[in-house]
Protein backbone atom coordinates (compact mmCIF):
# COMPACT_ATOMS: atom_id res chain seq x y z
CA UNK A 1 0.00 0.00 0.00
CA UNK A 2 1.48 3.23 -0.92
CA UNK A 3 3.03 5.27 1.78
CA UNK A 4 0.61 8.12 1.42
CA UNK A 5 -2.03 6.23 1.66
CA UNK A 6 -1.11 4.41 5.19
CA UNK A 7 -0.66 7.90 6.10
CA UNK A 8 -3.92 9.68 5.44
CA UNK A 9 -5.46 6.24 6.72
CA UNK A 10 -3.43 6.28 10.09
CA UNK A 11 -4.98 10.30 10.84
CA UNK A 12 -8.23 9.39 9.75
CA UNK A 13 -9.12 7.56 13.04
CA UNK A 14 -9.02 3.96 11.45
CA UNK A 15 -8.74 0.96 13.40
CA UNK A 16 -5.39 0.27 12.80
CA UNK A 17 -4.59 2.59 10.29
CA UNK A 18 -7.02 1.31 8.13
CA UNK A 19 -11.09 1.19 7.84
CA UNK A 20 -13.09 2.31 10.56
CA UNK A 21 -15.32 -0.79 12.36
CA UNK A 22 -18.21 -1.23 10.11
CA UNK A 23 -16.90 -0.57 6.98
CA UNK A 24 -14.89 -4.16 7.49
CA UNK A 25 -17.84 -6.46 6.25
CA UNK A 26 -20.35 -6.44 8.76
CA UNK A 27 -22.96 -3.85 10.26
CA UNK A 28 -23.64 -3.79 13.84
CA UNK A 29 -27.66 -5.45 12.52
CA UNK A 30 -25.84 -8.23 10.69
CA UNK A 31 -26.01 -6.99 7.14
CA UNK A 32 -22.90 -7.88 5.30
CA UNK A 33 -21.59 -5.25 2.97
CA UNK A 34 -19.29 -7.39 1.19
CA UNK A 35 -16.27 -4.88 0.88
CA UNK A 36 -13.22 -7.32 0.73
CA UNK A 37 -9.60 -6.36 2.40
CA UNK A 38 -7.38 -3.87 1.14
CA UNK A 39 -5.05 -4.82 -1.67
CA UNK A 40 -1.51 -4.97 -0.93
CA UNK A 41 -0.68 -4.26 -4.44
CA UNK A 42 1.27 -0.83 -5.10
CA UNK A 43 -1.03 1.13 -7.44
CA UNK A 44 1.90 3.35 -8.03
CA UNK A 45 2.79 0.85 -10.82
CA UNK A 46 -0.02 -1.30 -11.43
CA UNK A 47 -1.67 -1.59 -14.87
CA UNK A 48 -3.88 1.71 -15.14
CA UNK A 49 -6.91 -1.12 -15.73
CA UNK A 50 -6.31 -3.36 -13.36
CA UNK A 51 -6.16 -0.16 -11.04
CA UNK A 52 -9.38 0.71 -12.43
CA UNK A 53 -11.41 -2.39 -11.88
CA UNK A 54 -10.09 -2.48 -7.93
CA UNK A 55 -11.84 0.54 -7.86
CA UNK A 56 -15.09 0.21 -9.05
CA UNK A 57 -15.42 -3.45 -7.79
CA UNK A 58 -14.01 -2.19 -4.36
CA UNK A 59 -15.02 1.07 -3.60
CA UNK A 60 -17.85 1.98 -5.72
CA UNK A 61 -19.43 -1.43 -5.26
CA UNK A 62 -19.67 -1.03 -1.55
CA UNK A 63 -20.61 2.82 -2.09
CA UNK A 64 -23.68 1.82 -3.52
CA UNK A 65 -24.30 -1.01 -0.99
CA UNK A 66 -23.47 1.08 2.06
CA UNK A 67 -26.04 3.83 0.37
CA UNK A 68 -29.10 1.55 -0.35
CA UNK A 69 -28.93 0.15 3.18
CA UNK A 70 -28.62 4.04 5.01
CA UNK A 71 -31.82 4.62 3.22
CA UNK A 72 -33.23 1.97 4.43
CA UNK A 73 -32.12 2.40 8.06
CA UNK A 74 -33.36 6.28 7.53
CA UNK A 75 -36.87 5.60 6.69
CA UNK A 76 -36.56 3.20 9.75
CA UNK A 77 -35.33 5.05 12.28
CA UNK A 78 -38.00 6.89 14.52
CA UNK A 79 -38.69 10.47 13.72
CA UNK A 80 -41.00 11.25 16.48
CA UNK A 81 -42.27 8.09 18.20
CA UNK A 82 -39.42 8.16 21.08
CA UNK A 83 -40.15 11.89 22.01
CA UNK A 84 -37.27 13.34 19.37
CA UNK A 85 -36.88 15.93 17.75
CA UNK A 86 -39.00 15.81 14.47
CA UNK A 87 -37.30 19.35 12.81
CA UNK A 88 -33.63 17.40 12.77
CA UNK A 89 -34.64 14.22 11.45
CA UNK A 90 -36.13 15.81 8.63
CA UNK A 91 -33.06 18.30 8.20
CA UNK A 92 -31.02 14.50 8.36
CA UNK A 93 -32.81 12.84 6.18
CA UNK A 94 -32.34 16.14 3.34
CA UNK A 95 -28.91 15.64 3.73
CA UNK A 96 -28.43 12.21 3.75
CA UNK A 97 -30.91 12.44 0.55
CA UNK A 98 -28.53 14.87 -1.23
CA UNK A 99 -25.02 12.86 -0.35
CA UNK A 100 -26.65 10.00 -1.94
CA UNK A 101 -28.04 11.88 -4.89
CA UNK A 102 -24.57 13.54 -5.37
CA UNK A 103 -22.00 9.87 -5.28
CA UNK A 104 -24.44 8.12 -7.13
CA UNK A 105 -23.76 10.40 -9.88
CA UNK A 106 -20.25 11.09 -8.87
CA UNK A 107 -19.58 6.95 -9.47
CA UNK A 108 -21.67 6.99 -12.59
CA UNK A 109 -20.00 10.12 -14.03
CA UNK A 110 -16.81 8.50 -13.21
CA UNK A 111 -17.74 4.84 -14.67
CA UNK A 112 -19.56 6.22 -17.74
CA UNK A 113 -16.92 9.20 -19.25
CA UNK A 114 -13.56 9.37 -16.69
CA UNK A 115 -12.39 5.62 -16.61
CA UNK A 116 -13.18 4.95 -20.22
CA UNK A 117 -11.29 8.13 -21.04
CA UNK A 118 -8.20 6.65 -18.72
CA UNK A 119 -8.68 2.81 -20.67
CA UNK A 120 -8.03 4.44 -23.90
CA UNK A 121 -5.25 6.69 -22.71
CA UNK A 122 -3.81 3.55 -21.50
CA UNK A 123 -3.97 1.49 -24.03
CA UNK A 124 -2.67 4.52 -26.50
CA UNK A 125 0.92 3.00 -25.90
CA UNK A 126 0.26 1.03 -28.76
CA UNK A 127 -1.75 3.65 -30.87
CA UNK A 128 -1.32 7.45 -29.66
CA UNK A 129 -3.01 8.58 -32.26
CA UNK A 130 -5.72 6.42 -32.57
CA UNK A 131 -6.46 6.81 -28.76
CA UNK A 132 -5.35 10.78 -28.40
CA UNK A 133 -7.46 12.86 -26.46
CA UNK A 134 -5.14 15.60 -26.28
CA UNK A 135 -5.33 17.23 -22.32
CA UNK A 136 -9.33 17.18 -21.96
CA UNK A 137 -8.95 14.17 -19.04
CA UNK A 138 -7.03 17.05 -16.45
CA UNK A 139 -10.25 18.42 -16.60
CA UNK A 140 -12.37 16.03 -15.63
CA UNK A 141 -10.08 14.97 -12.85
CA UNK A 142 -10.32 18.34 -11.78
CA UNK A 143 -14.05 18.43 -11.28
CA UNK A 144 -14.14 14.84 -9.97
CA UNK A 145 -11.68 16.01 -7.19
CA UNK A 146 -13.77 18.77 -6.41
CA UNK A 147 -16.41 16.70 -6.03
CA UNK A 148 -14.37 14.42 -3.31
CA UNK A 149 -14.10 17.29 -0.81
CA UNK A 150 -18.00 18.05 -1.59
CA UNK A 151 -18.94 14.22 -0.16
CA UNK A 152 -16.74 14.15 2.86
CA UNK A 153 -18.47 17.42 3.85
CA UNK A 154 -21.72 15.94 3.24
CA UNK A 155 -21.01 12.93 5.13
CA UNK A 156 -19.01 15.09 8.04
CA UNK A 157 -22.46 17.58 8.37
CA UNK A 158 -24.85 14.44 8.00
CA UNK A 159 -22.67 13.38 11.28
CA UNK A 160 -22.92 16.53 13.10
CA UNK A 161 -26.48 16.19 12.33
CA UNK A 162 -26.80 12.81 13.97
CA UNK A 163 -25.16 13.96 17.18
CA UNK A 164 -28.33 16.65 17.52
CA UNK A 165 -30.47 14.04 18.04
CA UNK A 166 -32.10 13.80 21.27
CA UNK A 167 -31.12 10.81 23.44
CA UNK A 168 -34.27 8.97 22.85
CA UNK A 169 -33.46 8.83 19.25
CA UNK A 170 -30.29 7.66 19.53
CA UNK A 171 -31.77 4.75 21.72
CA UNK A 172 -33.60 3.13 18.23
CA UNK A 173 -31.04 0.47 16.80
CA UNK A 174 -31.74 1.51 13.14
CA UNK A 175 -30.22 4.97 14.31
CA UNK A 176 -27.12 3.18 16.11
CA UNK A 177 -26.63 0.76 13.12
CA UNK A 178 -26.97 4.15 10.66
CA UNK A 179 -24.42 5.93 12.25
CA UNK A 180 -22.06 3.32 12.68
CA UNK A 181 -22.84 2.66 8.83
CA UNK A 182 -22.06 5.86 7.70
CA UNK A 183 -18.93 6.62 10.01
CA UNK A 184 -17.74 3.13 8.02
CA UNK A 185 -18.62 4.61 4.23
CA UNK A 186 -17.20 7.96 5.49
CA UNK A 187 -14.10 5.72 5.87
CA UNK A 188 -13.75 4.14 3.26
CA UNK A 189 -14.65 7.54 1.10
CA UNK A 190 -11.35 8.72 2.54
CA UNK A 191 -9.59 5.77 0.79
CA UNK A 192 -11.58 5.83 -1.94
CA UNK A 193 -10.49 9.52 -2.56
CA UNK A 194 -7.17 9.64 -1.52
CA UNK A 195 -6.74 6.41 -4.00
CA UNK A 196 -7.93 8.45 -6.74
CA UNK A 197 -6.67 11.63 -6.48
CA UNK A 198 -3.51 10.93 -4.63
CA UNK A 199 -2.17 8.05 -6.74
CA UNK A 200 -4.51 7.15 -9.96
CA UNK A 201 -5.03 11.16 -10.96
CA UNK A 202 -1.23 12.36 -10.92
CA UNK A 203 -0.75 8.83 -13.05
CA UNK A 204 -3.40 9.70 -15.40
CA UNK A 205 -1.97 13.59 -15.71
CA UNK A 206 1.55 11.86 -16.43
CA UNK A 207 0.48 9.58 -18.60
CA UNK A 208 -1.83 12.93 -20.54
CA UNK A 209 1.13 14.80 -20.96
CA UNK A 210 3.54 12.02 -22.11
CA UNK A 211 0.48 11.04 -24.72
CA UNK A 212 0.38 14.69 -25.65
CA UNK A 213 4.26 15.04 -25.88
CA UNK A 214 4.09 12.43 -28.32
CA UNK A 215 1.34 13.47 -30.25
CA UNK A 216 2.38 16.94 -31.15
CA UNK B 1 -55.47 17.86 -11.08
CA UNK B 2 -53.18 17.52 -14.44
CA UNK B 3 -50.05 15.25 -13.29
CA UNK B 4 -46.98 16.60 -15.07
CA UNK B 5 -44.91 13.06 -16.92
CA UNK B 6 -41.64 13.77 -15.64
CA UNK B 7 -40.69 10.81 -17.98
CA UNK B 8 -41.04 12.91 -21.22
CA UNK B 9 -39.37 15.22 -19.76
CA UNK B 10 -36.12 13.09 -18.46
CA UNK B 11 -36.63 11.04 -22.07
CA UNK B 12 -36.36 14.93 -23.63
CA UNK B 13 -32.69 15.68 -21.90
CA UNK B 14 -31.49 11.99 -22.94
CA UNK B 15 -31.95 13.14 -26.29
CA UNK B 16 -30.72 16.70 -26.13
CA UNK B 17 -27.27 14.47 -23.95
CA UNK B 18 -27.15 12.49 -26.82
CA UNK B 19 -27.09 15.48 -29.42
CA UNK B 20 -24.33 17.45 -27.43
CA UNK B 21 -22.21 14.95 -27.38
CA UNK B 22 -22.57 14.89 -31.07
CA UNK B 23 -22.11 18.69 -30.85
CA UNK B 24 -18.71 18.89 -29.06
CA UNK B 25 -16.91 15.71 -30.92
CA UNK B 26 -18.19 17.64 -34.25
CA UNK B 27 -16.38 20.64 -32.81
CA UNK B 28 -13.89 19.53 -31.92
CA UNK B 29 -13.02 17.64 -35.07
CA UNK B 30 -13.10 21.19 -37.06
CA UNK B 31 -11.09 22.91 -33.83
CA UNK B 32 -8.15 24.74 -35.07
CA UNK B 33 -6.63 25.39 -31.37
CA UNK B 34 -5.57 21.97 -29.27
CA UNK B 35 -6.62 23.88 -26.04
CA UNK B 36 -10.14 24.08 -28.22
CA UNK B 37 -9.92 20.87 -29.79
CA UNK B 38 -9.23 19.63 -25.42
CA UNK B 39 -12.34 21.61 -24.42
CA UNK B 40 -14.82 20.29 -26.74
CA UNK B 41 -13.56 16.51 -25.94
CA UNK B 42 -13.82 16.88 -22.46
CA UNK B 43 -17.10 18.46 -22.33
CA UNK B 44 -18.04 15.54 -24.85
CA UNK B 45 -17.14 13.68 -22.68
CA UNK B 46 -18.82 14.69 -19.56
CA UNK B 47 -22.02 15.01 -21.34
CA UNK B 48 -21.55 11.28 -21.91
CA UNK B 49 -21.72 10.76 -18.25
CA UNK B 50 -24.78 13.02 -18.07
CA UNK B 51 -26.39 11.11 -20.80
CA UNK B 52 -25.97 7.94 -18.08
CA UNK B 53 -27.31 9.97 -14.96
CA UNK B 54 -30.65 11.00 -16.71
CA UNK B 55 -31.08 7.33 -18.30
CA UNK B 56 -30.95 6.46 -14.53
CA UNK B 57 -33.08 9.54 -13.61
CA UNK B 58 -35.74 7.64 -15.86
CA UNK B 59 -35.57 4.74 -13.90
CA UNK B 60 -35.39 6.10 -10.22
CA UNK B 61 -38.45 8.71 -10.41
CA UNK B 62 -39.40 8.81 -14.11
CA UNK B 63 -42.80 7.20 -12.76
CA UNK B 64 -43.11 9.97 -10.52
CA UNK B 65 -45.90 12.36 -11.70
CA UNK B 66 -45.89 14.92 -9.32
CA UNK B 67 -49.54 17.52 -9.36
CA UNK B 68 -49.12 20.44 -11.51
CA UNK B 69 -49.08 24.00 -9.83
CA UNK B 70 -50.52 25.66 -12.82
CA UNK B 71 -53.12 23.45 -14.84
CA UNK B 72 -51.57 23.52 -18.60
CA UNK B 73 -48.57 25.05 -18.01
CA UNK B 74 -46.82 21.57 -18.03
CA UNK B 75 -48.22 20.50 -21.82
CA UNK B 76 -48.15 23.98 -23.16
CA UNK B 77 -44.28 23.79 -22.02
CA UNK B 78 -43.42 20.30 -23.18
CA UNK B 79 -44.77 21.49 -26.69
CA UNK B 80 -42.77 24.71 -26.60
CA UNK B 81 -39.95 23.07 -26.12
CA UNK B 82 -40.75 20.49 -28.89
CA UNK B 83 -41.20 23.45 -31.10
CA UNK B 84 -38.20 25.20 -30.19
CA UNK B 85 -35.03 22.92 -29.59
CA UNK B 86 -31.63 23.55 -30.87
CA UNK B 87 -30.79 20.64 -32.86
CA UNK B 88 -33.68 18.47 -33.73
CA UNK B 89 -31.70 15.27 -34.74
CA UNK B 90 -27.72 14.86 -33.89
CA UNK B 91 -26.64 15.26 -37.61
CA UNK B 92 -28.37 18.57 -37.35
CA UNK B 93 -26.15 19.28 -34.17
CA UNK B 94 -23.01 17.86 -36.06
CA UNK B 95 -23.67 20.29 -39.34
CA UNK B 96 -24.20 23.36 -36.94
CA UNK B 97 -20.65 22.43 -35.26
CA UNK B 98 -18.84 21.73 -38.91
CA UNK B 99 -20.22 25.06 -40.17
CA UNK B 100 -18.18 26.75 -37.62
CA UNK B 101 -15.69 28.59 -39.57
CA UNK B 102 -13.83 29.86 -36.81
CA UNK B 103 -13.01 28.36 -33.33
CA UNK B 104 -14.50 31.39 -31.96
CA UNK B 105 -17.90 30.61 -33.65
CA UNK B 106 -17.34 27.32 -32.53
CA UNK B 107 -17.22 28.47 -29.09
CA UNK B 108 -19.71 31.07 -29.09
CA UNK B 109 -22.61 28.01 -30.86
CA UNK B 110 -21.73 25.92 -27.23
CA UNK B 111 -21.96 29.24 -25.21
CA UNK B 112 -25.45 29.52 -26.51
CA UNK B 113 -26.42 26.09 -26.20
CA UNK B 114 -25.53 25.97 -22.71
CA UNK B 115 -27.78 29.00 -22.23
CA UNK B 116 -30.39 26.66 -23.65
CA UNK B 117 -29.64 23.99 -21.86
CA UNK B 118 -29.41 25.76 -18.38
CA UNK B 119 -32.56 27.25 -19.06
CA UNK B 120 -34.32 23.33 -19.79
CA UNK B 121 -32.59 22.02 -16.30
CA UNK B 122 -33.68 25.17 -14.50
CA UNK B 123 -37.50 24.76 -15.48
CA UNK B 124 -36.94 20.42 -15.06
CA UNK B 125 -35.42 21.66 -11.58
CA UNK B 126 -39.47 22.76 -11.12
CA UNK B 127 -41.47 20.34 -12.64
CA UNK B 128 -39.21 17.51 -10.59
CA UNK B 129 -40.15 19.47 -6.97
CA UNK B 130 -37.74 20.14 -3.95
CA UNK B 131 -37.36 16.31 -2.69
CA UNK B 132 -35.49 15.58 -6.18
CA UNK B 133 -34.11 18.47 -6.87
CA UNK B 134 -30.82 17.15 -6.35
CA UNK B 135 -30.96 15.03 -9.19
CA UNK B 136 -30.87 18.34 -11.13
CA UNK B 137 -28.92 20.15 -9.64
CA UNK B 138 -25.80 17.68 -10.21
CA UNK B 139 -26.12 18.26 -14.03
CA UNK B 140 -27.17 22.34 -13.59
CA UNK B 141 -23.44 22.46 -11.29
CA UNK B 142 -21.70 20.89 -14.61
CA UNK B 143 -23.47 22.90 -17.30
CA UNK B 144 -22.26 26.42 -15.18
CA UNK B 145 -18.79 24.52 -15.47
CA UNK B 146 -19.31 24.13 -18.84
CA UNK B 147 -20.50 27.75 -19.32
CA UNK B 148 -17.55 29.10 -17.38
CA UNK B 149 -14.44 26.84 -19.26
CA UNK B 150 -15.84 28.12 -22.97
CA UNK B 151 -16.01 32.09 -22.01
CA UNK B 152 -12.44 31.65 -20.47
CA UNK B 153 -11.67 29.08 -24.02
CA UNK B 154 -12.98 32.28 -25.83
CA UNK B 155 -10.87 34.93 -24.45
CA UNK B 156 -7.72 32.40 -25.19
CA UNK B 157 -9.18 32.67 -28.80
CA UNK B 158 -9.97 36.16 -29.81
Amino acid sequence: MPRRLREALGSSGGQGGMVPAGAQGMTPGGNPMNLAAPSDRDWTTAPLTEFLDYIVSRHHSYTRQALSRLAVLMQQTPKNGLGGDVETARRAEALFGTLRTRLDHHLLAEESNAFPMIRRMAAAGQAVSEAMQGRSASYLLEHLSGEHGIMHKLVSETQQLLSSYTASQQTSPTFNEFRILLGALGGDLIQHSHLEDEVLFPRVRALESGIAGEAH
Amino acid sequence: MPLVDLSELIEMAVKDEETGIVFYKALAEVARNPAVKDGMLAIAAQEQGQLAWFQKMLDDIGQYQPVEEDPGEYEEYLWALLKSRAFPKPEDAAAKAHSAETDAAGIEMAIKLEHDTLEFLEDMRRFVGPERSTYVDVIIEEEREHLVALTRLKETVT
